[in-house]
């Protein structure tokens, strides 16, 4: 028993190192966020403020429309993410649950689109955004996640929905249930790890996305955040410590979603090993 | 029932999704009372300028601005405004700067002058003469002059209160006419390194960008441009001195300016504000921004140091023109805004965050008056000995190859000698 | 009315996957046959009939097979090739080839140290993946300050521990640590990928659950057989638990490869003239041509062509070899 109380010890520490260097760099941000400039900039450096200045996150808040910039972010997130959950579902449910002629074709296409990098086909996006007149609208942003939120999204989805027994979905057939309803009342709620997994990485995507606002926006005022900040570095590159509060802000509703979901990660990992695409079947 | 449902959500989200196409394809027949204003410039610029267009919109109730906010530095502005006029969507009146001006001349509308105009509201006579100049090319002024700013030595007291105390001695803030001797002097008993460690803690001067040197480089006497504006004059015993000026404030044991590698992500005015660097020369838009800090009560302007009895400074003037493809209501609108900016109450505006100077010469009186601090009177007082920056297309070449060059010269390792960096220069443009 | 079996089944699967068929031609399909369209073509984007066909120019300039007139000497014209191209590409090919084994390594130890059944491992486990959905703007942001070469943590550590140094390093005879290296990271051309490949570490957490999941499902009968056999740990694990990994190895090595060969954000903001190009990335570089002006739309689709041609190669051959590396339960 000594042994395995060590073993635990030892693991413990181990594990607490890691995460600590992990947790590094947010802890050297949250202390410079709070310190007044010429704090930030003294030599030797210091670590810990003398002050802790909270006006630095106010101050933050309004350089720049701030709340805006956010607000922004969270429409386009929001939406997208709903889109994402739902017609990547649907196609998921169909691969999982239907037989038709051109089936196989649709998988290589769904793994086709999975390999391709989404580098190469931004050119052609543009050109199609621009000619639809949806350049500096959400457009852009919002409509691709509602047109199957990705082929891994979907992917996911389908061997989740592969591995629930069909038994569930034939009492509800019994009790007169439509596709649409066994989708949304019974699959999407049983697959709860996936939907939660697909949410946070949409969000996060979509949340986190900088080169396609880049692209697509052109007017501040439609900024998402990730811009936004972009746009405190340009501005204020030199007042670092309010561009590090800015950050810190922008990362917040990551943060929550991130506490809301984490939990059914572990979960849907194990789909993505067991079926990781590639494995001979 | 539910057939209907989802014929109406189809419907409304056709409409939704295409809308904007429609509106792309079909664009409203222009109104010539929407006026479409872009300008560039930071958060606080959009916000100065939000306001004067509100003022305007209320005096002028028949007139729409559309303001046209491009985020970030000139540069990509300027790029964004060749675009539009390429593209045939230039908007129809635009802040412009004068160094790239001349290329992009022939898009703006000439703008009529009183008195042979006597419809116009335009009053040059009440402008800035040279601020007026710079806008005006082969005799026709195809754009007004906005607002401005020129350079000067700004010095925080507390460096000059550490060193005095470090070294024993005081060291004396800058006077009304010092010369360059005096300045170099002082600057080099304000590098000092506290705890001797072997690195500087305090540097006396730091000027990042070159053409923040121009003051310099003309107090000299020294020029970069010729009077036909295509030969490059860095040459003879000004440019020497000049030059030799700025390699001993880098290089070598008595240097009191840092090297790029000292001074990592903070920029000119952190530097400044953090006591790193006790002396920079800035404009007057750098007032507000330390107002708002701990350095409020430690900070001082001086004049750009003389050298034998002359100096110069270099000066910017903002324009605002209007697109030569207007109709003309539309360019009657134009000219009214124009006008608006131009007026004492636009002026007055633009100016009373205390970023910028006016152009109009009378109201440089009442920025004095709302601006009390000694700093703004001075900025005021040099733009007796200011100049603009020479305005053509080779200086941008200049500019580059001189950058590079000057690199050269203060490499960290292995620096080039004045007379090398000359000769360098001198190859460099018996190529083109 | 869509009551069940009052339709075709192939058309409630189609109503089902409508929303991603469309997307599928939409988005990818039709892009990828404009992209390669559009590589052959000259235009700005501005007016199509302004529009022009080029053939196979932009990837002759770009591979520069181009030679030279005079037969006599096979020398090739260096004048037309594009300098910036190869450096992009070899700077994105650098990065993947750093960041992706680092990554793989940094997720892997983590998902060993967290496979244990401890109290509370759940809470590790979720912080560790934490910096994968926090990577973004705002953290490359934060870590531009981190890797301050004056003021940043990172070199003021450095800074520290040659101060702590310095008198031992006198004892010894030596010249004291005054002269020694500070990395300039970010504001330097060959620290800079350093910096970058380690922020991109950071991230690498996105992996861990995938392989711990694999760890869980390592056969404990054979892990309890080989200690019975006195295999000691290391043996342990590279003879039992790493083989069982390589189906998640070989997904993430493919998946992160893919993933930092187009990797934009890094090399967008943090990049600053004393970096001499050390942080231009290919898609960095195909941006510039296609979204800064003069527009080279189709100058930029044949560079994206060809980053496309290089990533199918390379992780077709990874794919391939991985018949001889990667074992599949049976």
């Amino acid at each position: 028993m000594r042994a395995d109380a060590q073993y635990r010890a030892v693991r413990y520490a181990l594990v607490s190192i890691a995460t600590g260097l992990l947790a590094m760099p947010l802890i050297v941000a949250i202390l410079v966020a709070l310190m007044p400039i010429d704090e930030v900039y003294s030599l030797p450096a210091r670590l810990i403020p003398s002050r802790l200045e909270w006006s630095n996150f106010t101050d933050a808040m309004r350089r720049l429309p701030f709340l805006r910039f956010m607000c922004n972010s969270l429409v386009v997130s929001a939406c997208a993410v709903m889109g994402a959950i739902l017609t990547s579902a649907m196609a998921g449910y169909a691969f999982a649950r239907f037989h038709w002629k051109s089936k196989r074709f649709c998988i290589v296409l769904l793994l086709g689109c999975l390999l391709i990098p989404a580098q190469i086909l931004l050119i052609p996006h543009f050109i199609l955004y621009s000619s639809l007149g949806w350049v500096n609208t959400y457009k852009p942003l919002i409509v691709p996640a509602w047109l199957g939120g990705g082929a891994f999204n979907v992917f996911l989805f389908w061997q989740f929905f592969r591995t629930i027994p069909r038994d569930f979905d034939d009492a509800a057939k019994l009790d007169g249930a439509s596709h649409w309803i066994i989708l949304t009342r019974v699959m999407i709620p049983m697959a709860k790890p996936v939907t939660a997994t697909v949410a946070l990485l949409s969000f996060v995507y979509h949340w986190q996305d900088f080169q396609r606002p880049l692209i697509f926006l052109s007017d501040f005022q439609t900024y998402t955040i990730a811009l936004g900040l972009r746009m405190y570095q340009t501005a204020g590159g030199g007042w670092i410590n309010l561009v590090i509060a800015a950050s810190l802000v922008a990362i917040l509703p990551v943060l929550v979603v991130f506490v809301i979901t984490q939990r059914h990660i572990g979960p849907c990992a194990r789909v993505v090993d067991q079926e990781a695409p590639g494995r001979p079947s | 029932m539910r057939k209907l449902a989802s014929i109406i959500v189809c419907t409304l989200v056709a409409i939704w999704l295409f809308s904007d196409t429609v509106r792309h394809y079909f664009p409203n027949r222009s109104n010539s009372n929407v006026l479409r204003f872009s300008h560039y410039g930071t958060y606080q610029d959009f916000e100065t300028w939000r306001e004067l267009i509100r003022a305007f919109e209320l005096e002028n109730p028949g007139i729409t601005i559309k303001q046209e906010y491009v985020v970030g530095w000139y540069g990509l502005y300027d790029r964004k405004l060749r675009q539009q006029f390429l593209a045939h969507c230039a908007p129809h009146v635009a802040l412009v700067q004068a160094i790239s001006f001349q290329q992009l001349a022939d898009q703006f509308a000439v703008l009529p002058q009183p008195p042979a105009d006597a419809s116009t509201l335009l009053d040059p006579s009440a402008m800035d003469p040279i601020a007026l100049q710079m806008y005006r090319l082969d005799g026709a002024q195809r754009a007004m002059p906005v607002t401005g700013g020129n350079l000067l030595i700004y010095y925080n007291k507390t460096c000059f209160e550490r060193a005095s105390k470090h070294r024993g001695q005081i060291v004396p803030l800058p006077s009304e006419d010092w010369t360059m001797g005096e300045f170099e002097s002082t600057a080099r008993m304000l590098t000092c390194d506290f705890d001797n460690d072997g690195q500087l803690d305090q540097f006396g001067f730091w000027q990042p960008r070159w053409v923040y040197y121009l003051p310099f480089l003309w107090s000299f006497g020294a020029d970069v441009l010729v009077d036909s504006r295509q030969n490059c004059l860095l040459t003879g015993d000004a440019a020497t001195a000049a030059l030799e000026f700025y390699r001993r404030m880098r290089v070598g044991p008595t240097r009191y300016a840092p090297h790029p590698d000292e001074m990592s992500q903070l920029i000119q005015d952190t530097g400044f504000l953090t006591g790193r660097t006790a002396m920079c020369i800035n404009g007057p838009w750098f007032i507000p921004t330390l107002n708002n800090t701990n350095v409020r009560d430690q900070y001082g302007v001086a004049n750009i140091p003389a050298w034998h009895g002359h100096r110069a400074t270099r000066v910017t003037w903002d324009g605002i023109a209007a697109s030569r493809h207007l109709s003309p209501a539309e360019l009657a609108n134009a000219i009214r805004f124009i006008a608006f900016v131009n007026s004492p109450a636009g002026q007055r505006i633009l100016t009373q965050s205390g970023r910028a100077l006016p152009a109009r010469s009378s109201e440089l009186e009442w920025f004095v008056r709302t601006h009390p601090d000694e700093a703004a009177l001075r900025f005021v007082k040099a733009l007796a000995y200011s100049r603009p920056e020479p305005q053509s297309s080779r200086f941008k070449e200049f500019d580059q190859t001189i950058n590079r060059h000057l690199a050269a010269m203060v490499d960290k390792h292995n620096p080039i000698t004045t007379a090398e960096f000359l000769a360098r220069l001198e190859s460099d443009h018996s190529q083109k | 009315m869509s009551k069940f079996g009052s339709m075709s089944r192939n058309s409630v699967a189609t109503k089902f996957l409508m929303p991603w068929l469309v997307g599928a031609f939409v988005l990818t399909v039709l892009p990828l046959v404009a992209t390669i369209l559009l590589s052959c073509m000259e235009w700005d984007g501005v007016d199509p009939s302004q529009a022009r066909w080029v053939g196979f120019d932009h990837y002759q300039h770009l591979m520069d097979i181009k030679h030279d007139q005079d037969h006599d000497s096979a020398t090739r014209v260096d004048v037309n090739r594009d300098p910036f191209f190869y450096r992009s590409l070899y700077n994105s090919l650098l990065f993947a080839a750093l960041a992706t084994p680092l990554s793989l390594f940094v997720s892997l130890l983590l998902a060993l140290m967290l496979n244990a059944p401890l109290r509370g491992i759940a809470v590790f486990r979720s912080l560790a993946y934490l910096p994968h959905v926090l990577g973004g703007v705002a953290t490359i942001l934060i870590w531009s300050w981190v890797f301050n070469p004056t003021f940043g943590p990172i070199n003021q550590t450095i800074e520290w521990a040659y101060g702590v140094l310095d008198p031992v390093v006198r004892f010894f005879g030596g010249e004291g640590t005054g002269s020694w290296l500070l990395p300039g990271w970010l504001a330097s051309e060959t620290w800079c990928m350093p910096a970058v490949v380690c922020m991109h570490a950071w991230t690498a957490g996105g992996a861990v659950f995938i392989f711990l999941a694999s760890l869980q499902r390592v056969d404990p009968d054979s892990q309890a057989a080989a200690l019975i056999d006195g295999a000691n740990r290391w043996r342990r694990f590279r003879l039992i638990v790493l083989p069982q990994l390589t189906p998640a190895i070989l997904f993430n090595l493919i998946t992160g490869f893919a993933a930092s060969m187009q990797s934009f954000n890094y090399a967008y903001l943090l990049y600053n003239r004393a970096q001499n190009d050390g942080l231009l990335f290919v898609v960095l570089y195909i941006y510039r041509c296609a979204f800064e002006p003069p527009y080279r739309l189709g100058y930029a689709s044949a560079m994206a062509c060809v980053l496309f041609v290089i990533l199918l190669v390379l992780s077709s051959l990874t794919f391939i070899t991985s018949k001889w590396w990667v074992h599949y339960e049976s």
